[in-house]
C-alpha cells in the first residue's frame, strides 16, 4: 500500500493528495459542464458560464476549508480555548470534513445564483464533477488500502491487509466513472435538474450493489450494512423524482427561458422545479 | 389541455414507474440481506495485525534509548500512541513538545506516549531528546528501520492512536499540534 507517494524528492501523503486531484478534476469537469449547459442558451455563453463556475469552486474551497477549520475547533473548543493561537497551526486532520463540505456546497450554489445562472443547472454540472471526483477518490483509496474488500477467490482479487480480498476500491472507481460518463453524455439532452436526480438514482445503485463486498462497512441489526439503507431510501427518493421528468417530458433548449441582453438568465430558478 | 391519448402515455408512464420503484425496493431488501456482513469476516478481520485504521497494532519489541526493552503486547489495555521520528526531522522536532504535553496530561489515564527513533544512535537521540527539548516521555531505538517497516512508514513524522484492545485507531501523517493529539487520544482513551 501507498500511504504517501515520493514525487521528484517530495514526500507527498496520498490521501490529501486526492482530495486535491479529486477537487481539482471534479470543479473543471463541472465547469465544462456548466459550460455545456451554458451553450444551449445561447452559443457564446459557454466560455462565461465555464468561467464562473472557476471562481465560485474556488470561493466554495476557501469558503468550506474556512467553516471545516471553525467547527473542527469548535468540537475541541477547551484545547483552542486555552492555547487559541493554536487556530492558526493547520496540522493533519484538523478540519472537520462534513459542515466544510456542505458550507462548499451551498457557497457554489449560490454564488452561481447570484451571478443569475440557475440552481438545477448549478446541481446538474455539478453532479458530473462529483461523479468524477468520487472515481478519483476511490483510486485514492486502493493506493492507500483504505475502504478494502471481502476476501476472496476470485482470480483478480489482491493481497490487501495479509489476505486475497476483492480490489473493491477499484469496482468503484469504475461505477463512479462509467456513471458521470453517462451523465455527461446525456447533459445536454436532459431537462434541468434531471442530471442530478440521475446521479441521485446511479450513485445509490452503486453504493447498494458495490457495499456488498466491502469489509469495513457500519453494520446494524447483525450485519446489515448501513450505507446500503441509506442508498436503498435515496434510490426510491432518486425513482421518484425521476418519473414526474418522465412523464412530462420537455428537452433542456426548449424550456429554459432565454438569456437577456447580457447573455444572462433572469431568473435564478429554472423550469424543473415548477414541474413537480 | 391535454388530449385523451396523451393522458393515457402519461397514465402508462405513471404505472411503469411506480413498478420499477417496487422492483427497486424488493430486489434492494433481497440483496442488503443477502449481502449482510459475515460474523466470520468480522473476527478473521479482527484478527490480523496489520499497520491499518482498524486492524490490531502489528506486535514488536524494541530498545530504549535509556535501558530496557518495550514489548507492545504488554501494553495491552492501555492506550498507546506510536510516533515514529528522527531528530533530523523538523516537523518532528516541532511536535515534540506537544507530544511531551499530552503524555502528561493523560498519563494518569494510563496513555504512553512512545518515540520510535528511525535508524539514530542512542546518543544522538538522548542528546536532543533528553538534553535540548527536555521530553519525558519513553523512547525506543529502531535502528535497522524494522518496526518502520513492519508499519509501513515512508514519512515522518506518522502517529498512530492505538485503543486498549491493540486496535489502530487512526494515523496520522505529518507534524500534530494539541489539539490534533487530543482529538486522536479521544479516541482511543475511552474504555
Amino acid at each position: 500500500m501507498f500511504p504517501v507517494l515520493s514525487i521528484a524528492g517530495l514526500t507527498i501523503p496520498v490521501e490529501p493528495l486526492f482530495w486535491v486531484l479529486a477537487f481539482s478534476l471534479g470543479s473543471e469537469i463541472g465547469g465544462r459542464a456548466l459550460g455545456r449547459l451554458g451553450a444551449n442558451l445561447v452559443p457564446s455563453q459557454q466560455e462565461r458560464w465555464q468561467g464562473l463556475y472557476s471562481q465560485a469552486t474556488m470561493v466554495a474551497l476557501v469558503a468550506g476549508l474556512l467553516v471545516a477549520r471553525i467547527s473542527y475547533a469548535g468540537m475541541n473548543f477547551s484545547v483552542y480555548r486555552d492555547s487559541p493561537t493554536l487556530i492558526f497551526s493547520i496540522r493533519p486532520g484538523t478540519f472537520a470534513a462534513t459542515p466544510g463540505l456542505i458550507a462548499a456546497a451551498a457557497v457554489l450554489g449560490f454564488w452561481l445564483m447570484r451571478h443569475s445562472v440557475g440552481l438545477w443547472h448549478v446541481t446538474d454540472a455539478t453532479a458530473v464533477g462529483v461523479a468524477a471526483a468520487m472515481a478519483i477518490l476511490k483510486v485514492g483509496h486502493f493506493l492507500t488500502g483504505a475502504a478494502y474488500g471481502q476476501p476472496t477467490d476470485m482470480p483478480w482479487g489482491i493481497v490487501v491487509w495479509g489476505m486475497v480480498r476483492h480490489p473493491v476500491q477499484l469496482y468503484e472507481a469504475s461505477s463512479w466513472f462509467a456513471i458521470g460518463l453517462f451523465l455527461w453524455w446525456y447533459l445536454r439532452r436532459l431537462q434541468s435538474g434531471e442530471t442530478f436526480w440521475r446521479l441521485i438514482v446511479g450513485g445509490s445503485l452503486s453504493i447498494l450493489v458495490l457495499a456488498a463486498f466491502r469489509a469495513t462497512s457500519p453494520t446494524v441489526m447483525g450485519g446489515v450494512r448501513v450505507p446500503q439503507l441509506v442508498a436503498l431510501g435515496l434510490l426510491l427518493i432518486g425513482l421518484y423524482v425521476l418519473s414526474f421528468y418522465a412523464r412530462s417530458p420537455q428537452p433542456r433548449a426548449e424550456h429554459d427561458s432565454p438569456p437577456d441582453e447580457e447573455g444572462s438568465r433572469s431568473s435564478g430558478f429554472d423550469a424543473a422545479s415548477h414541474q413537480m | 389541455m391535454i388530449e385523451p391519448i396523451e393522458q393515457v402515455e402519461i397514465s402508462k408512464a405513471s404505472g411503469y414507474w411506480r413498478g420499477l420503484m417496487v422492483v427497486a425496493l424488493m430486489l434492494g431488501i433481497g440483496w442488503i440481506n443477502l449481502s449482510r456482513l459475515p460474523q466470520e469476516v468480522v473476527a478473521q478481520d479482527q484478527a490480523i495485525q496489520a499497520p491499518m485504521t482498524g486492524f490490531l497494532a502489528p506486535d514488536f519489541s524494541l530498545q530504549f534509548v535509556d535501558g530496557g526493552e518495550f514489548q507492545l503486547s504488554t501494553r495491552r489495555g492501555l492506550p498507546l500512541i506510536i510516533n515514529f521520528w528522527a531528530t533530523w526531522c523538523p516537523p518532528c522536532r516541532a511536535e515534540m513538545p506537544a507530544l511531551e504535553s499530552i503524555q502528561q496530561q493523560y498519563a494518569s489515564q494510563g496513555l504512553m506516549v512512545l518515540g520510535v527513533d528511525q535508524g539514530e544512535s542512542p546518543e544522538v537521540v538522548t542528546q536532543f531528546a533528553r538534553q535540548t527539548v527536555k521530553t519525558t516521555f519513553p523512547l525506543v531505538l529502531d535502528r535497522q528501520l524494522q518496526v518502520g517497516q513492519l508499519y509501513g512508514v515512508r514519512a515522518l513524522p506518522t502517529t498512530f492512536f492505538v485503543d486498549r484492545e491493540g486496535r489502530i485507531r487512526s494515523i496520522k501523517i505529518g507534524a500534530l499540534d494539541t489539539a490534533s493529539l487530543v482529538d486522536g487520544v479521544q479516541q482511543i482513551i475511552t474504555p
